[in-house]
């Protein structure tokens, strides 16, 4: 039946499907008589903003302007150092962490032998590392704490205040990363909070390092790998795994208070793998004002959040 | 940085709305530029308000703000053209309506209060004004009747601009299950306003 013969008010005229893709499509020029009032729907959809759409800018301009400065600051203060670029510890997603590897430290690295040899080493250490430091403290979940309560002696509980300074001590201007993981997985961000900037970068590395012994959070699981991460690099800054305590020495004692006493003698306290800050001994350590030459191997996030987002 | 949006741009037109600018602005806010980030937030907020508050009712205000801290976060690294800008921005925005529908269903809250139509100041023109603000709202209003994914999808192709393989990525569907549920919201849209008599 031909559309005029349509008795008027007998619902929508006749259209297609082709009239609907140009509904869609923002084309009004020729819309059948059925789709006049879809039009106009559809036109007040696009209609212009109001001042309730627009009244939240400051707010998100105020984030905008911290995130720049933020980024303003980390490139202002390399400057400053007359060109020597600080390292930027920054969390690393688990999921990126092999993959970055693979792709920047290839050449660099040595024979696959000795790397993997030195890495489990490594590994190893860290994990007796944050065993024991992390129990004394008494953050590690239940399974792994009665496994640290094993094979340690007794112990001081860690005191409050060692427990309060720990977090405030982990922020560090460019320097020491935030510890909860980003939920938001796609587009990882670089976390950075700011405090006094560290004497040099093997000081904010150690302070990161046992900031995280002391104080690692719930989701310590998730940090630990790029928690390896830090420890490579105290490795080649202090010139060998067995000399990172050492080196560090000078810089955490305010993050461990307690450290952890010694089983032949109460009152004897030892930080884990340093030397008795009482006896003077500081061991053998590099040059905290040197850092070697291949420090600073992190790389910041640097997830592309490309056009045709998946 | 004063770039002014062209007049009339149907957001259903991705590669016109900003415009020619757009690959300055972007440069620009990604080089730390308040103006011009602005420029982009007043662009697209509007409609990303509308797309929220048909499928996330009272939660929009809420949603559309973390959405921009994302955005924010990841604009150094975003690369693309502006379709791709709103694709990436509606994108973000969805993910978190999903969290925060994930997150809602773990701890209940309380609803906001229904969002009224804005307050608008009585000057000259406002009366204008006044009517297209209601016509937005009655639109939003009948979009709403429609079954969900129908008035996410016309939300998507109308609102925000983006095209047919876009909204079948962000949905997880084939271009033509999308083409067929826009298809089928506007009939049904046209169905109600004949039977209602609705004047936007």
């Amino acid at each position: 039946m031909p559309d005029s013969y349509q008795p008027l008010g007998w619902g929508p005229a006749p259209f297609d499907e082709r009239d609907l893709d140009a509904l869609l499509s923002g084309e009004t020029a020729d819309v059948p008589m059925g789709l006049r009032q879809v039009a106009d729907a559809l036109a007040a959809l696009r209609a212009a903003p109001t001042l309730a759409e627009l009244s939240g800018e400051s707010t998100i301009i105020a984030e905008f302007s911290a995130l720049a400065e933020f980024s303003a600051l980390g490139l202002s203060q390399a400057t400053r150092d007359g060109g020597q670029a600080h390292t930027l510890v920054l969390p690393v997603p688990p999921s990126d962490v092999d993959r970055r590897r693979g792709a920047r430290h290839r050449s660099r690295r040595p024979p696959h032998r000795v790397s993997r040899r030195t890495g489990a080493l490594m590994a190893a250490a860290a994990a007796a590392l944050i065993v024991a430091a992390v129990a004394v403290t008494g953050n590690l979940p239940g399974p792994i704490q009665r496994l640290a309560h094993l094979s340690t002696a007794p112990r001081a509980a860690a005191s409050p205040s060692a427990r309060d300074s720990a977090s405030p001590n982990l922020q560090g201007k460019g320097a020491a990363p935030e510890r909860s993981p980003s939920r938001d997985t796609r587009a990882p961000s670089p976390q950075v909070t700011q405090q006094t900037p560290p004497v040099s970068p093997g000081a904010a590395l150690c302070r990161s390092f046992y900031g995280y012994l002391g104080h690692p959070g719930s989701d310590w699981g998730s940090t630990l790998k790029a928690e390896l991460s830090v420890l490579m690099q105290l490795n080649k800054l202090a010139g060998g795994p067995m000399r990172v305590a050492s080196y560090c020495s000078p810089y955490v004692h305010d993050l461990l208070a307690n450290g952890i006493p010694l089983p032949d003698g109460p009152g004897t306290h030892l930080w884990p793998l340093l030397p008795d800050p009482g006896q003077g001994n500081q061991g053998q350590q590099a040059d905290p004002g040197q850092p070697s030459a291949s420090a600073g191997n992190a790389s910041p996030a640097n997830g592309t959040a490309k056009g045709n987002i998946r | 940085m004063a770039i002014l949006l062209r007049e009339g741009a149907f957001c259903a037109d991705t590669l016109h709305v900003v415009g020619e600018e757009f690959a300055a602005l972007l440069a620009a806010a990604q080089g730390g530029s308040h103006d011009a980030f602005a420029v982009l937030w007043r662009d697209a907020n509007p409609a990303l308000l509308r797309y929220l508050r048909v499928v996330a009712s009272e939660h929009a205000e809420d949603i559309a703000a973390e959405t921009w801290v994302q955005v924010v976060r990841g604009l150094p690294r975003f690369t693309g053209d502006e379709a791709s800008w709103r694709a990436w921005l509606f994108t973000t925005a969805r993910r978190r309506l999903l969290d925060q529908a994930r997150l809602r269903k773990r701890h209940p809250t309380e609803p906001l209060d229904d969002i009224s139509v804005s307050d608008v100041p009585r000057t000259a023109g406002a009366e204008q004004t006044a009517m297209d603000n209601i016509a937005t709202e009655a639109a939003m209003a009948l979009l709403s009747r429609l079954p969900e994914q129908q008035a996410e999808v016309i939300l998507l192709r109308v609102v925000a601009g983006l095209d047919t393989d876009v909204v079948a990525d962000m949905l997880g569907r084939s271009p033509g299950a999308v083409r067929v549920a826009a298809h089928r919201g506007l009939r049904k849209l046209a169905t109600l306003l004949s039977g209602a008599s609705v004047t936007l």
